[in-house]
């Protein structure tokens, strides 16, 4: 096995760092999605809050138990000062709904209900409609108590706050408890892990025995060519094996119990399948492209079929087009049966064979790579 | 003299495959990119219409029915138990209601987001207007029918102002172009390694040479920015008019910020290039490792890293080159105002200055005793 010994000694020299690298930042990206998403509990329904930021010019009693009622019931935003500030929060999304008290509102709302505060949101926006409905109710029961006549400022705000504090009981009906989505997420960030490091490993690795001194010693040894090409598949496939297995022990690490049910070990068959593609397409790009042009090729490769795929922006918000063009692109069937596996609840033949489906075209591209990368090979060898 | 340097840099700086890739094709790519994965991503919160279904809708009665179709906010399915539940277990609906009195509900969901959210704050309110009615009514009878009037009444109580529409994905691509332009400094460090004679063995030759060093300089660092300044332009022009990505309406103020992000780039590798004195690998890998990380603050990986640092940090907003590239574009695009915009324009152009002249006093009058 010194053809496959020397594989990983050249391994180590020219691509192990780079493998490190990216785990490193796939750790980064795991760990922030895992901070993000895992503390949703799925315990029991839990109203959302929108970003409200309210700025009260008047100061008045009144305008004070408004704002104090939405702060309560909303992550309050602070904001800076001036015209831009408000532009700003609402095109970056730090508020969805913004309120301005102007002077004199409380003691104008309070005499004929006529004032009214401005609001400021981008348009159509769900967040925005909520957080609207919200003031609004607020602002209708006030005005309701005190144009009846017969409650104080102080016995209205405390009517209007204990109705306001009535709620509806809700119940979840949970079809599917394993996951809650963010494991998901996380399986399609891992295509384009994967995809840098099982090609940047294999293709320098590959590229590095191909040429110099490394392949005249081949050459003039008394192993034979196919033992030597046998071996170092087998190099390539053991470091693919080994890329893979480390991603998965990562989202372990990050996600624990929530990974070791029958979703993820389906997770995990189709990250493993979908590694084979890697390895097919790496043993090509290893055996057509220079090697100063790795690098390139493999971000163009890792990107392009992320971001085409669904692997970064969700599919369902991918539009028509880019879905039909995205069908050549072997990670939109890497997430495409993700999102199978994530949307069955009852696990048997006929609910799996959709997910089934696409892990048996990512297996044709496999087979696809594999026999371009051999047709490659006997070509250069027919040339030479 | 000046112009045949000029165009022998130029020539060469053309056939530089690894610096086309990364300064031309790779921006080119990844707008592509940008552009087909974000194109819908505003629409992830755009508000439409909420399925939901109503089970027993008589029990709540005619005002809760009008409630629910005046509200503008669902589109109600009126069903029995048993058939609202299977909607919502095959995904049809977000949530359904069953009624059990007058004022009396409880809500099914599957999920806690914003649309169920929406489904349980009308709930609420609703119940919360009918105890308001039943107190005020109880305190004098003779105002039921203003009281309930009221209520019916559509009526908004907060004045909207206009906010204009902005798409916040436009920050990726903004910078993605500012990122190129500050790419260049590394074009910026090479012109400079060029003529140190300690650093390359071109530069040991030009040295000898009987040219003036300054001008042989010039001529470089100008055609440093010319190519960079095209190549950043046509990843404008390809992300402006393929893509179709807004960037407001004034073609001369995009140039002009064009060039004072290329200007303070390649003054800044030339600045790098002088001042520190490690092999050219080094530089390099510094200036791109800084570039990239200056990228990531101004939003090209998150968009709202931007904001984030402006709110928390302005002042590293300001002396990040990148970030004030891509402020200037956010400014053309959003702002009413120029004044955002000529503020970054102007920090840009100083910042230019300021590392042409270090580069400048460095550079002059250096003597090699022994190369």
């Amino acid at each position: 096995m010194q053809a496959f010994k020397l594989y990983f000694k050249i391994f180590k020299r020219s691509a192990f760092f780079m493998v490190l690298l990216y785990l490193l930042i796939f750790g980064l990206i795991v760990a922030l999605f895992a901070l993000n998403f895992k503390s949703s509990s799925d315990m029991g329904f839990e109203a959302q809050r929108s970003r409200i930021a309210v700025v009260d010019n008047d100061n008045s009693k009144f305008s004070k138990a408004f704002a104090s009622y939405i702060n309560e019931n909303s992550q309050p935003v602070e904001l800076g000062t001036g015209e831009q500030a408000i532009k700003d929060a609402l095109f970056f999304n730090d508020a969805d709904y913004i309120i301005i008290i102007p002077k004199g509102f409380g003691e104008d709302f309070l005499k004929d209900g006529n004032a009214r505060p401005q609001s400021y949101s981008l348009p159509n926006s769900m967040r925005a409609v909520y957080a609207q409905r919200m003031a609004e109710s607020y602002l209708k029961l006030f005005d309701l108590y005190i144009k009846s006549g017969n409650f104080s400022f102080e016995q209205a705000k405390e009517n209007v706050e204990a109705d306001l504090a009535l709620k509806t009981k809700t119940s979840i009906v949970s079809i599917n408890k394993s996951d809650t989505g963010s494991l998901k997420r996380t399986v399609d960030y891992v295509a384009y892990a994967i995809t840098c490091m099982v090609i940047l490993s294999v293709s320098l690795t590959m590229l590095a025995i191909e040429k110099g001194d490394a392949k005249k010693r081949n050459l003039a040894s008394p192993i034979s060519a196919s033992k030597i090409g046998l071996q170092v598949f087998l190099g390539n496939a053991v470091v693919s094996l080994i890329c893979c297995g480390m991603i998965i022990l990562l989202v372990i690490a990050i996600f624990r119990e929530d990974f070791f049910n029958i979703y993820g070990a389906w997770y995990s068959l189709n990250i493993l399948i979908y590694t084979l593609v890697c390895l097919g397409m790496s043993f090509l790009i290893g055996n057509l492209v220079p090697k100063n042009a790795v690098n390139a090729v493999c971000n163009v490769i890792a990107l392009g079929g992320s971001f085409l795929g669904g692997a970064f922006v969700p599919q369902s918000l991918l539009s028509e087009t880019v879905k039909n063009i995205a069908v050549i692109d072997p990670i939109f069937w890497f997430v495409k049966a993700n999102n199978e596996i994530l949307s069955i609840s009852t696990f048997n033949l006929k609910t799996l064979s959709p997910a089934l489906y696409c892990m048996l075209v990512q297996l044709l591209f496999a087979a696809l790579f594999f026999s371009a990368a051999m047709l490659a090979i006997k070509y250069k060898r027919t040339k030479s | 003299m000046f112009f045949d340097i000029f165009k022998c840099r130029f020539k060469s700086l053309l056939r530089e495959k690894s610096g086309f890739f990364w300064t031309l094709a790779f921006p080119l790519i990844l707008s592509t990119l940008f552009f087909l994965a974000f194109s819908n991503l505003n629409k992830i919160d755009e508000f439409e219409k909420i399925k939901i279904a109503v089970a027993d809708v008589q029990k709540a009665g005619d005002g809760f029915n009008a409630a629910l179709r005046n509200s503008g906010l669902f589109e109600v399915s009126q069903t029995d138990l048993e058939q609202a539940k299977k909607l919502l277990s095959e995904g049809n609906i977000k949530g359904y209601i069953e009624c059990k009195d007058a004022n009396d509900f409880e809500l099914f969901v599957q999920k806690s987001d914003f649309e169920e959210s929406i489904i349980k704050m009308f709930l609420d309110s609703y119940r919360s207007s009918y105890s308001s009615a039943e107190k005020i009514i109880a305190s004098n009878p003779a105002s039921a029918k203003d009281v309930i009037n009221s209520l019916s009444e559509e009526k908004t109580y907060i004045n909207e102002m206009p906010s204009g529409n902005g798409n916040s994905t436009v920050i990726y691509f903004y910078s993605l172009i500012a990122m190129v332009c500050i790419l260049s400094s590394t074009y910026g460090c090479s012109e400079v390694i060029k003529i140190q004679a300690d650093q390359s063995t071109c530069a040991a030759r030009i040295n000898i040479s009987p040219s003036h060093k300054l001008k042989v300089f010039m001529a470089s660092i100008s055609a440093a920015f010319i190519f960079e300044f095209f190549v950043t332009l046509i990843v404008t022009a390809y992300i402006k008019f393929v893509l179709r990505i807004d960037f407001g309406t004034s073609m001369g103020f995009i140039l002009l910020l064009c060039a004072a992000g290329c200007f303070a780039g390649i003054s800044l590798g030339a600045m790098i290039g002088a001042v520190v004195k490690k092999p050219e690998q080094f530089k390099i890998g510094v200036l791109v490792s800084v570039t990239i990380f200056f990228s990531f603050l101004s939003g090209l990986m998150y968009e709202n890293m931007k904001y984030i640092i402006q709110k928390n940090a302005p002042a590293l907003a300001f002396i990040n080159p990148v970030s004030l590239v891509c402020d200037g574009f956010y400014s053309l695009y959003y702002y009413d105002t120029f004044d955002r915009y000529f503020l970054n324009v102007s920090i840009l152009a100083a910042m230019g200055i300021l590392f042409s002249a270090v580069t400048y006093f460095v550079l002059r009058r250096q003597k090699y005793a022994s190369i």
